[in-house]
């Protein structure tokens, strides 16, 4: 785990740097700050909205969710029967959901600590969850599931693809009825995903709110006092990344790699959820997440800035179109994504939404961002 | 012309960055010397096809060959006009290519179970090259080994001693290669995801070009292990700069370029935090002027270039150039270009940080990648 604190590094980084260079660098600077231009209010008036509105309030919905996982975990582990574990399986499909709402945003309290990871870890192309899972098992060391240990522990069984495993993998429902110490370790282990995950999604919604932290201060007070955005825009930028990840997530990484070049190249088990049969699910959850995140929860959003600030309401016809059709598509298809980009009759449809979702990440990196002046370059976008 | 006589006999030239010299300097060098030299990078055109293109210091393309896919970093042949273009990782596929004939001499394929992360060197005698590859069923970094004297046969490979292998260089006795282990996990089946931020462990990794045999490696203190070392150039008294990459939290305020020279620890090159934040954790590519005393590396997320003396590790300027990535020598010593990815090229006075536009016939709607590589036609 990364014990990395800014604060310290800061200071050591001034402390190495010669005073000759001040000078020599204050151009640049100057020059950056002209950007904070006359949409400055504008840019803030929407990073409040969107906090407020959508990031906040998502948050908030993982925190009940998880917090409601974990009391479940807890009861069900004391006698572990069908409908404790029917109860399980339904509070996994209620959390995840709620995270899938919050998967795109990937700025702020949701990078400390590595909680992403931590929360779903995956792709997992190596099975990393898979064997370090079954480790714990076989060693069913009950002090690497005390929660301080647990959270210190690998990420790779921390989150939802471990408690996915644990529920919906081959025998793991016999495995939890079973009797014996393997299945109390099994549903103890349960319910420290669950507790890891609720306590993640309450430090989250802290770390938001108040605390240490505060991002929505953060957030809500750019300016060159401000160590993370200087401006408005700045902060703009993070909140429009993350609707270009959330596209990024689902062409890239949720359908393009199961999806393959054909019905016979596909791989199936390379897509997201498929023990719980759910890739559609949480695909389609990621979409509407982007596309509120798009429309602002019906508050002020990157649509109504379009239109009010960019002064562009084709664009914004043509994006509300987009997102409008691409969830159409995605509702459309009625079998599991695993079974669908195998079968014949149904995969041309899955092939369509894997366009469309790329269609429309190429539409906000490229028109939405221009539209409204954030830099989305050719390099600034990769990461290599 | 060896390297190092080049080199030498154009050292004293940076001894004197005089306002009238650094205005001589940027002015646009005659045409006939743009005939020696190519710039070359890959780029992707407006409609979003992939190319690499070799253009001389007026901009005019010598070649734009076609990419399957986008490409990413080039090897110079040292001795002839040739020169490999890598895939962007995962990549399958590298292309030899007469610069002088504008044409590809070979597909390279990945081998079974490997497949390219982008960078590349060729051995002091061109005979060989050295690719970075992953093998990826392992999760360990590979140094692929290609007979370039016959069609670019692998013929067999090293290990990177790291996981991530990204850029690789030769230093300056020819047989000492360099590698950025870059730390960082990765699996085709899952392309471009990171496999292992909680564990990932960068190092820089010396390497016998000629046995692949372990030489020394550097690595930084371990609360810095998200500090993915990506990009090197080798400066003057073969100093190996490294320019880095930060994976953790993006407030985190983190040096991202370092020196090592040979021995002991990576010296972490200070800028005022300011600039560092404007870095915004990402550097891009690096390069080495033709003096070998300046550094110049690039960071595309803040549309900046920063730079620095080598020998004393100060910062000298910065320059601000949109999504400028691709950074290579100038003509002259102490001079840059800088590519950008919202297209053109610009020079640049690491001195003083001013910057023009140079290569005025590139096609504006081009976008260039991430790194740019000056190769002499004249072998």
């Amino acid at each position: 785990m990364s014990n990395l604190s800014s604060p310290r590094l800061a200071r050591r980084g001034l402390l190495q740097f010669g005073i000759g260079a001040m000078v020599a660098v204050t151009g640049c600077l100057a020059a950056f700050s002209a950007l904070a231009d006359d949409r400055e209010s504008d840019y803030r008036r929407l990073n409040v909205a969107l906090v407020a509105h959508h990031v906040i309030p998502r948050y908030e919905r993982l925190a009940d969710v998880t917090d409601q996982l974990a009391v479940t975990a807890g009861e069900v582990c004391a006698a572990t029967d069908q409908p404790g574990i029917d109860a399980l399986q339904a509070g996994y499909h209620e959390s995840l959901d709620a995270w899938m709402g919050v998967q795109h945003i990937r700025f702020g309290p949701i990078e400390l600590f590595l909680r992403s990871s931590r929360f779903a870890f995956w792709p997992d192309p190596r099975n990393t969850a898979g064997k370090q899972l079954g480790e714990l098992i076989a060693a069913r060391d009950r002090s690497a599931i005390i929660h301080q240990a647990f959270i210190r522990g690998s990420v790779a069984v921390q989150g939802f693809p471990a408690l996915e495993r644990l529920l919906f993998g081959d025998g793991a429902v016999d495995a939890l009825l079973a009797s014996g110490e393997e299945a109390v370790y099994r549903c103890d282990l349960i319910a420290a995903i669950a507790e890891n995950l609720k306590t993640m999604a309450a430090d989250i919604v802290r770390d938001w709110r108040g605390g240490d932290v505060a991002y929505a201060e953060i957030v809500g007070h750019p300016g060159e006092e401000n160590p993370y955005y200087h401006n408005g825009k700045e902060a703009t930028l993070d909140l429009f990344q993350s609707l270009h990840a959330g596209m990024e997530i689902v062409a890239d990484r949720k359908l393009a790699p199961p999806l393959g070049e054909s019905a016979e190249d596909a791989r199936p088990r390379l897509a997201e959820s498929w023990r719980s049969e759910r890739s559609l699910r949480n695909i389609r959850l990621n979409l509407v997440a982007a596309q509120q995140l798009y429309l602002g929860e019906g508050g002020f959003g990157f649509s109504a800035f379009l239109r009010e600030v960019a002064g562009d309401p084709e664009l914004d016809d043509l994006l509300r179109r987009a997102f409008d059709q691409t969830l159409a598509t995605a509702r459309g298809i009625d079998v599991p994504l695993d079974v669908a980009i195998t079968d014949p009759a149904q995969r041309p449809a899955v092939e369509r939404l894997a366009i469309e979702t790329k269609a429309l990440k190429q539409l906000i990196g490229d028109r939405l961002a221009a539209a409204i002046d954030i830099p989305m370059g050719f390099n600034s976008l990769d990461g290599d | 012309m060896d390297r190092r006589a080049f080199l030498s006999g154009l050292a004293v030239g940076a001894l004197l960055p005089h306002a009238a010299a650094q205005a001589e300097k940027l002015a646009e060098k005659p045409a006939e010397e743009s005939v020696e030299r190519l710039f070359l990078s890959a780029k992707a055109d407006a409609s979003d096809r992939f190319f690499v293109s070799g253009f001389d210091s007026a901009g005019n393309e010598a070649f734009a060959l076609p990419l399957p896919t986008r490409g990413h970093a080039v090897a110079p042949h040292p001795r002839k006009a040739e020169a490999v273009i890598f895939a962007r990782r995962p990549g399958r596929f590298a292309l030899a290519i007469d610069l002088t004939a504008g044409e590809v001499l070979a597909r390279i394929d990945s081998a079974s179970g490997r497949h390219f992360y982008g960078h590349g060197v060729f051995s002091a005698d061109g005979a060989l090259l050295f690719a970075t590859e992953n093998d990826y069923a392992a999760g360990q970094g590979v140094i692929g080994l290609y007979d370039a004297r016959d069609s670019y046969r692998r013929i067999g490979e090293y290990r990177s001693h790291g996981v991530g292998p990204h850029d690789i260089r030769l230093l300056g006795d020819g047989t000492t290669l360099v590698v950025a282990n870059g730390g960082i996990l990765t699996h085709p089946d899952a392309p471009r995801a990171k496999l292992n931020l909680a564990t990932m462990a960068p190092s820089l990794a010396y390497l016998d070009a000629r046995t692949g045999s372990p030489l020394a490696e550097a690595r930084l203190p371990r609360e810095m292990h998200q500090l993915s070392i990506r990009h090197l150039a080798v400066g003057r008294n073969d100093a190996v700069a490294i320019a880095m990459q930060y994976q953790g939290p993006s407030g985190d305020l983190v040096p991202l370029v370092g020196v090592h020279r040979g021995a002991g620890k990576i010296e972490l090159l200070a800028a005022p935090s300011d600039v560092t934040r404007e870095m915004r954790n990402y550097c891009g590519s690096a390069a080495v002027d033709s003096s070998g005393a300046v550094l110049g590396v690039s960071a595309p997320r803040g549309g900046l270039a920063v730079f620095w003396d080598l020998a004393s590790g100060r910062l000298l300027s910065t320059a601000e150039i949109s999504d400028g990535c691709g950074i290579a020598p100038g003509p002259a010593p102490a001079t840059f270009v800088v590519t950008s990815g919202l297209g053109g090229a610009f020079l640049v006075d690491p001195h003083t940080g001013e910057r023009r536009v140079t290569a005025p016939h590139l096609d504006p709607g081009d976008h260039w990648d991430n790194h740019l590589f000056l190769a002499s036609l004249a072998g």
